[in-house]
C-alpha cells in the first residue's frame, strides 16, 4: 500500500531499566490507515514500547508521537485518541464488564454507539464479575473497551493472547474489518502467522532493537505464492512450466510451485490436466518471519 | 469523571470499609463499657488505650489503604485499567485521597457515635462535644499519616515496600512521642512527632483546640499530598 501521513512516529526511542536495555534506539512510523506489526519473542520489548506510547513509562531517550502529540508529555491526549488492548492487562475481579464499559465511555466522553454491537458480537456478559469469567472473555472485554469509542488509532499488544480458537477467529474478523475501514493499527505479536496475514508492514524486534522492517505486499510479490498441487496423472515439467511459474519441488504427482503475478495463466495451464488437490502453502512467509524474529535475517529470499 | 471513579473505588473498598466500620462500632462501645469505674473516675477516663487509641486503629487503615494507592498491588489493581484511559494521573491520586478522606470521616463518625451512645447508656459524665473535637483532630492525624504513606506509595513500585516504609516512619514517630514525653531532656523528640499534636486525654479534659498543632497536621497533609502528586506524575507505571 502507498504510505500516507504518519499517525505514529517513533524516533530513537530508548528505555533502560537500570542496566537492562528494554528498547534501544527504535525508529519507525505508521501511516494513516496502515497496519504495522512488530513481531517479537516474549521479553523482546514489545510491551515496554506500548507503555511508552501510552505514556505509562518515560523514555530514557528519544521521542514517540501519536497524531502529533508527544507520548510522554501529552499522554492524556494520546490515550483519548487511541484504543488499546494490552496482553498484560488484567481487570479487577470484583467489577463487572458493564462497569468497566461505563467507566471507559465516561473517560472518553463517548457515545455508546458501538457498545451494544460489541457486547453482542464478543459475547460479553455485562453483569458478570470479571473474577467469574474465563480469561478469554476478559480479553474479549479488553477488545470491546478498545474499540467502543471508535478510536482513530488501535494499539494491539499481543491481543490474541489467552483466547480460545473460536474467540480468535472472531477477533481476526474484527481486526480485518477495522483494517478495511481504514483504521491505523499498531500490532505486536509473537506469531509469524498472524504477522503474515494481518499486516501491511512487519518489523521484527530482537532484544529491544527493531530490525528488518519489510513491506508485506512487496515481500509477497518477491516471494510469489507457493502452491501445492496434486495431479491425478503424470505431468511433464516442460508442459507445465511458464515465465511466472517455477517448481520448488516434485514428489511423484505432488508438486510445490511458486506463482509470481496473476493466477490466470496458472488456471489456464491447470485446465489441461486432471488435478486432484490444490492448496496455498503459507509456510514460506512464516518461515522468513520466524527467522527474522530470531535475529537470523530474512535469508536468501529477500 | 470524578463520580464514576469514586463509585468504582467505593465498590472496590466496600467490604474492607464495612469491616472497619463494624470494628470501630464495637470498639467505640467496648472502650466505654470495659473502662473500670468510668462513671466515678472521669479524670482517668480516655487516655490511650481507651478512646484515645481509636484513631490509632485508623492509622493502620491509612497505612494499608494509602500504601496500595499508587504503588502496584499484587492483585485487584486500580491502575490496571485506568492507565489506558484518558485520565490525568492527579485525577487518579486525588480521587483516591477524596475517597479516603470521606471514608475516614464516616469511620470517625461511627466511632464517635458508638462511644457517645455507650457513654449515654452507662451515664458516663463526659462531654460529647470534647469527644467530637478529639475525633476531629484524630482525623487530621490520620490524614497526615495517609499523606506521607502516599509519598511512599508514589515512590515505591510495590505496595509491600510502600507499606514497610510508611509503617516504619509511623513507628518511629510514635516512639519519638513516647520517649520525648517521658524524658524531659528529650522533649524535642516529641515535638518532631506528629503524634505529639494529638492528645485525646487532654482534649477530653479541657476541650481546648491547640491551633498550632492543627496547622502542623494540616500542613503535613497538604504538603505530603503535593509531593506525592509530583512523584506520581513523573514515575513509570507498572500495569
Amino acid at each position: 500500500m502507498s504510505r500516507r501521513q504518519p499517525f505514529i512516529q517513533v524516533n530513537d526511542l530508548t528505555k533502560h531499566f537500570g542496566n537492562v536495555a528494554a528498547l534501544e534506539g527504535i525508529h519507525f512510523d505508521v501511516g494513516e490507515g496502515e497496519t504495522f506489526t512488530i513481531l517479537g519473542a516474549s521479553g523482546s520489548g514489545m510491551t515496554t514500547l506500548f507503555h511508552l506510547l501510552l505514556g505509562l513509562k518515560r523514555p530514557t531517550r528519544g521521542t514517540a508521537e501519536v497524531l502529533g502529540f508527544d507520548c510522554a508529555s501529552q499522554s492524556v491526549e494520546v490515550r483519548r485518541r487511541v484504543g488499546c488492548v494490552l496482553g498484560s492487562q488484567r481487570f479487577h475481579p470484583g467489577l463487572t464488564g458493564g462497569e468497566y464499559m461505563d467507566l471507559s465511555l465516561a473517560a472518553h466522553r463517548s457515545q455508546e454507539s458501538r457498545r451494544s454491537e460489541l457486547v453482542e458480537r464478543l459475547k460479553i456478559n455485562e453483569s458478570e464479575k470479571i473474577g467469574n469469567v474465563a480469561d478469554a472473555e476478559a480479553t474479549r472485554l479488553a477488545w470491546a473497551l478498545a474499540l467502543m469509542h471508535n478510536p482513530a488509532i488501535i494499539l494491539l499488544d499481543n491481543p490474541f493472547h489467552r483466547l480460545d480458537e473460536s474467540s480468535r477467529r472472531v477477533m481476526f474478523n474484527l481486526l480485518e474489518e477495522e483494517r478495511s475501514k481504514g483504521a491505523t493499527i499498531l500490532l505486536t505479536t509473537d506469531s509469524p502467522r498472524i504477522a503474515a496475514r494481518h499486516s501491511d508492514r512487519v518489523g521484527t524486534l530482537v532484544n529491544g532493537e527493531l530490525t528488518f522492517v519489510r513491506d508485506m505486499s512487496r515481500l509477497n510479490r518477491k516471494l510469489g505464492r507457493r502452491l501445492r498441487i496434486v495431479f491425478r496423472e503424470d505431468v511433464d515439467l516442460q508442459d507445465f512450466i511458464s515465465h511466472n511459474l517455477s517448481v520448488v519441488s516434485r514428489n511423484g504427482r505432488e508438486w510445490v510451485i511458486t506463482l509470481d503475478g496473476e493466477a490466470g495463466s496458472l488456471l489456464k495451464r491447470l485446465g489441461k490436466f486432471s488435478v486432484e488437490d490444490i492448496e496455498i502453502v503459507e509456510d514460506v512467509m512464516e518461515d522468513i518471519l520466524m527467522a527474522m524474529m530470531r535475529g537470523h535475517g530474512p535469508g536468501p529470499y529477500v | 469523571m470524578s463520580v464514576p471513579l469514586f463509585l468504582l473505588q467505593l465498590k472496590m473498598s466496600g467490604l474492607a470499609l464495612s469491616s472497619w466500620a463494624l470494628a470501630l462500632l464495637v470498639f467505640g462501645a467496648l472502650s466505654v463499657f470495659w473502662t473500670p469505674g468510668i462513671a466515678e473516675q472521669q479524670t482517668t477516663f480516655l487516655p490511650y488505650p481507651t478512646l484515645g487509641s481509636l484513631p490509632i486503629y485508623l492509622v493502620v487503615y491509612a497505612l494499608i489503604f494509602g500504601s496500595g494507592c499508587l504503588a502496584r498491588r499484587p492483585s485487584d489493581d486500580w491502575l490496571l485499567i485506568l492507565g489506558t484511559l484518558p485520565l490525568r494521573r492527579h485525577q487518579i491520586a486525588l480521587g483516591k485521597s477524596v475517597f479516603f478522606a470521606l471514608a475516614l470521616l464516616a469511620l470517625a463518625l461511627v466511632g464517635w457515635v458508638s462511644t457517645a451512645l455507650a457513654g449515654e447508656i452507662v451515664e458516663a459524665d463526659f462531654d460529647v462535644g470534647y469527644l467530637a473535637i478529639s475525633a476531629s483532630i484524630g482525623f487530621l492525624l490520620v490524614m497526615a499519616v495517609y499523606s506521607y504513606t502516599q509519598i511512599a506509595s508514589a515512590w515505591c513500585s510495590t505496595q509491600g515496600s510502600a507499606l514497610a516504609l510508611s509503617a516504619l516512619a509511623t513507628f518511629i514517630a510514635y516512639l519519638a512521642n513516647v520517649i520525648g514525653s517521658s524524658y524531659k531532656g528529650m522533649y524535642w523528640l516529641a515535638d518532631i512527632s506528629i503524634f505529639h499534636y494529638y492528645d485525646p486525654a487532654q482534649l477530653m479534659q479541657d476541650g481546648v483546640v491547640r491551633w498550632p498543632g492543627i496547622a502542623i497536621l494540616a500542613g503535613i497533609t497538604l504538603g505530603g499530598h503535593a509531593v506525592a502528586l509530583a512523584l506520581f506524575g513523573r514515575r513509570d507505571l507498572s500495569i
